[in-house]
């Protein structure tokens, strides 16, 4: 586990050097591969770890509560999101890296168990922090989100203004939602359970 | 090397699609360089995911940091951020492959800005050199090739046509009707907006299902006019046009003279090509063409082609829109596309900084996951109760609203950022001017009473930014005009500085008002080949003397 936070932290350190070279961030992210994150594999997954995707899976249902519609843990957004990573949002792949243990360490700072152990309400603690840009913790002190949260043409789609830790939280919030309420095929929304609780044509139109 | 065509065109969008289809069947030699594939109605599916312009990984590369970067910034003393922004379609057809499709005309007093209303300070405000009444055979020859439904007479502001409609209008649907008639309560003037979408079997296509995934995606049944199933196939049928698909032009070559003698490209296996031609003109749309032309410096144009004026890439515009929403205690479904059924134009026309108001298209799960009023819940159980009780109770009224000229808001080379080809892209500087901001203010208002008048619960606008950097809609980067100096394309869209290189497409715009550009760059693109078609012998154009005919 160390090991493992070195590493990254290694990583995280590159990537703050190389932060006064703008057009250099995206060829830094596009180093990094599937491969490169370490740990057992979890179940399902090309890129997270069983630790990477417990919390991943504990916050994304902060995201999306369970009530009598299904909440995001039972449909599936983890493997959306980790197909996301694999596929198409490969420059984010240290903002998880990196942002998970993050979230880890402000749930020992802030409760004393790591985020996925914290009962329900004290995980929503820890997520109201995160989302003030205000959660403890050393890796969010030197943690920097990639490019595409930046970016954005519709300004009024996502808050871009905040510190990295806000950012991770737009990109975290960002993701649950296309995993939840995209289509089926991509991992997430298992069962269209979010179409039918909408009522959305979806794939019924003709 | 590859034998010398006729004219080389860059970009087979909107405007390009129709210039290689125009100048092939005048028997022009034409080679159409696009840097896209085509996504065809084979490619398209009722995922939100695949189409949704905000979320990256859509299936072009518009999104995408590789293929698309640009640096930007509100103005030169703010800091500079990267990003892909700038909505560039890469795809056969461009954007009006994933448009909405709105096919509107400009009016009358929209190519006389200038005159009308004086030109306000910080801006640089000019009238067209060419009018309305220049352009409606133009207008109606794209509206009758390409095929446009709509209704004419139903808009009391419209200017004045010819003929009527090829086609009839869409269908209302119940946020149609519901805009319609709380618009009439205000007194104003509702009419089914034009669109370039056929409403019955048109030329051999069948026409529209009404399926709710149209703006950002390709159109499952062609029923979307754009130049890749309308008149790209006319063009490819005479024999004389050839389309190349994943080859970007990254330079145009000049002689010592300043005549155009051909470009270079680079091919899907990133092999340079020189391609040699009688003329070259460039349709890549406002960024990227005003980017071709400056990567093109040479020590003969040291300032970058067509650039003796230095306005190249200056006075950029791309409409600063007026977005607001209601939630209400009724549902009001919205399950048939595009979406806009209803639009008025009574503050488009007649105002300075003018808007058309419609309802917004379709809107879906994933984008109205982002859509809150101010200092709602982003996440959690409050955010998706809101989710579920609101997603058939709410209304989005847009408006593109016209924004000012202003020659600060441009479109530079960023030497330090380079594309997946090793090309230098853009660095976009644009600031709203303080009118922009006004005017979007008063449209926004205007759609908060009418949301209101429709009985919203609760009604709010989307705040404007400090700046917009490119949209959909950007134009104005190679405006013309009758003065060289001041002008980098004359009346024809053939640049001042080269005879035989022209860029049509919206670059050439002088004004922008609150309509959606797309129809005004085809019907200039339809006006600039009949120029080209009169004036071409054998081997060039005529020359410089009958430039202004």
């Amino acid at each position: 586990m160390m090991l493992l936070r070195r590493s990254f932290l290694r990583w995280v350190t590159i990537a703050i050097g190389n932060l006064s070279v703008p057009g250099r961030m995206g060829r830094l992210y596009a180093r990094a591969r599937a491969g490169e994150n370490r740990g057992e594999l979890a179940p399902g997954c090309v890129f997270f770890n069983v630790e990477q995707a417990r919390t991943l899976e504990a916050v994304c249902d902060q995201i999306v509560p369970p009530d009598d519609c299904a909440g995001a843990r039972e449909a599936g957004v983890l493997y959306f999101i980790d197909r996301a990573l694999a596929l198409w949002a490969r420059q984010n792949r240290w903002d998880y890296v990196a942002g998970l243990e993050a979230i880890d360490e402000s749930g020992r700072a802030m409760f004393k168990g790591n985020f996925a152990d914290l009962p329900r309400e004290q995980q929503t603690r820890v997520m109201e922090k995160i989302e003030q840009g205000k959660a403890p913790g050393r890796i969010w002190e030197n943690f920097h989100v990639g490019p595409p949260v930046e970016a954005g043409y519709w300004s009024y789609l996502g808050d871009e203004s905040g510190n990295a830790q806000q950012k991770f939280f737009t990109l975290l919030v960002r993701h649950t939602m296309q995993g939840y309420y995209g289509h089926p095929k991509y991992g997430g929304n298992k069962q269209e359970t979010s179409w039918k609780m909408l009522d959305y044509v979806g794939l019924r139109h003709l | 090397m590859a034998e010398k065509v006729n004219v080389v065109v860059v970009g087979s969008g909107a405007a390009g699609g129709i210039v290689a289809k125009e100048l092939s069947e005048a028997g022009l030699k034409v080679l159409c360089l696009e840097r896209g594939k085509a996504w065809t109605n084979l490619n398209a599916s009722h995922d939100e995911l695949s189409g949704e312009k905000d979320i990256p990984g859509t299936i072009t590369k518009l999104e995408n940091l590789e293929w698309n970067p640009r640096s930007f910034r509100v103005d030169e003393h703010s800091p500079l951020r990267v990003g892909p922004v700038g909505f560039n379609a890469f795809s056969v057809g461009g954007g009006s492959q994933w448009y909405g499709a709105a096919a509107w005309r400009f009016h009358e007093e929209h190519f006389r800005m200038r005159s009308t209303y004086g030109r306000p300070e910080g801006t640089t405000l000019e009238d067209w050199p060419i009018s309305y009444d220049d352009l409606e055979p133009y207008y109606e020859k794209a509206e009758y090739e390409l095929g446009v439904s709509g209704l004419a007479g139903a808009d009391p502001f419209a200017a004045p046509r010819k003929k009527p409609f090829p086609l009839p209008p869409l269908p209302t649907n119940p946020q149609g009707d519901l805009f319609a008639k709380a618009a009439r309560k205000l007194g104003l003037h509702p009419f089914p907006p034009p669109f370039a979408i056929i409403t019955e079997p048109y030329r051999g296509r069948p026409a529209c299902i009404r399926c709710p995934f149209c703006i950002g995606y390709t159109c499952e049944m062609n029923a979307k006019s754009s130049t890749l199933v309308t008149v790209l196939p006319v063009g490819l049928a005479t024999g004389n046009l050839t389309l190349k698909t994943q080859c970007i032009v990254d330079r145009i070559a000049t002689d010592d003279r300043g005549r155009v003698t051909g470009v270079t490209y680079i091919d899907e296996n990133m092999r340079r090509h020189f391609q040699e031609s009688d003329m070259v003109v460039v349709s890549a749309n406002a960024g990227e063409s005003a980017r071709l032309l400056l990567n093109s410096a040479n020590r003969f144009s040291p300032k970058g082609l067509a650039n003796s004026s230095d306005q190249v890439g200056r006075n950029v515009m791309s409409h600063i829109g007026a977005n607001s929403f209601g939630l209400f205690d009724f549902e009001i479904p919205h399950d048939f596309g595009p979406g806009p059924s209803m639009a008025v134009n009574d503050f488009a026309v007649g105002k300075l900084g003018g808007g058309h108001i419609y309802n917004f298209y379709v809107h879906h799960p994933i984008a109205f996951a982002y859509r809150r009023p101010p200092n709602a819940a982003r996440w959690g159980k409050a955010h998706k109760d809101f989710q579920r009780r609101y997603f058939r109770r709410y209304m989005h009224m847009n408006a593109d609203v016209a924004d000012m000229p202003v020659e600060t808001n441009r479109v530079e080379i960023d030497s330090s950022l380079r594309d997946h080809w090793g090309i230098p892209s853009l660095r976009i500087t644009r600031k709203w001017h303080p009118l922009d901001i006004e005017h979007s203010e008063f449209i926004a208002s205007r759609e908060r009473e009418i949301l209101k008048a429709a009985e919203a619960v609760e009604v709010w606008s989307a705040p404007v930014g400090p700046g917009g950097f490119l949209g959909q809609h950007q134009c104005g980067t190679c405006r013309m005009g009758n003065d060289p100096k001041t002008s980098v394309l004359n009346r024809q869209c053939q640049t001042h500085d080269h005879d035989n290189l022209f860029v049509i497409d919206t670059s050439c715009f002088v004004s922008f008002p609150g309509h959606n550009p797309s129809l005004t760059a085809q019907a200039i693109a339809y006006w600039s080949c009949d120029y080209i078609k009169r004036e071409w012998k054998g081997g060039g154009l005529r020359g410089p003397a009958s430039m202004s005919a």
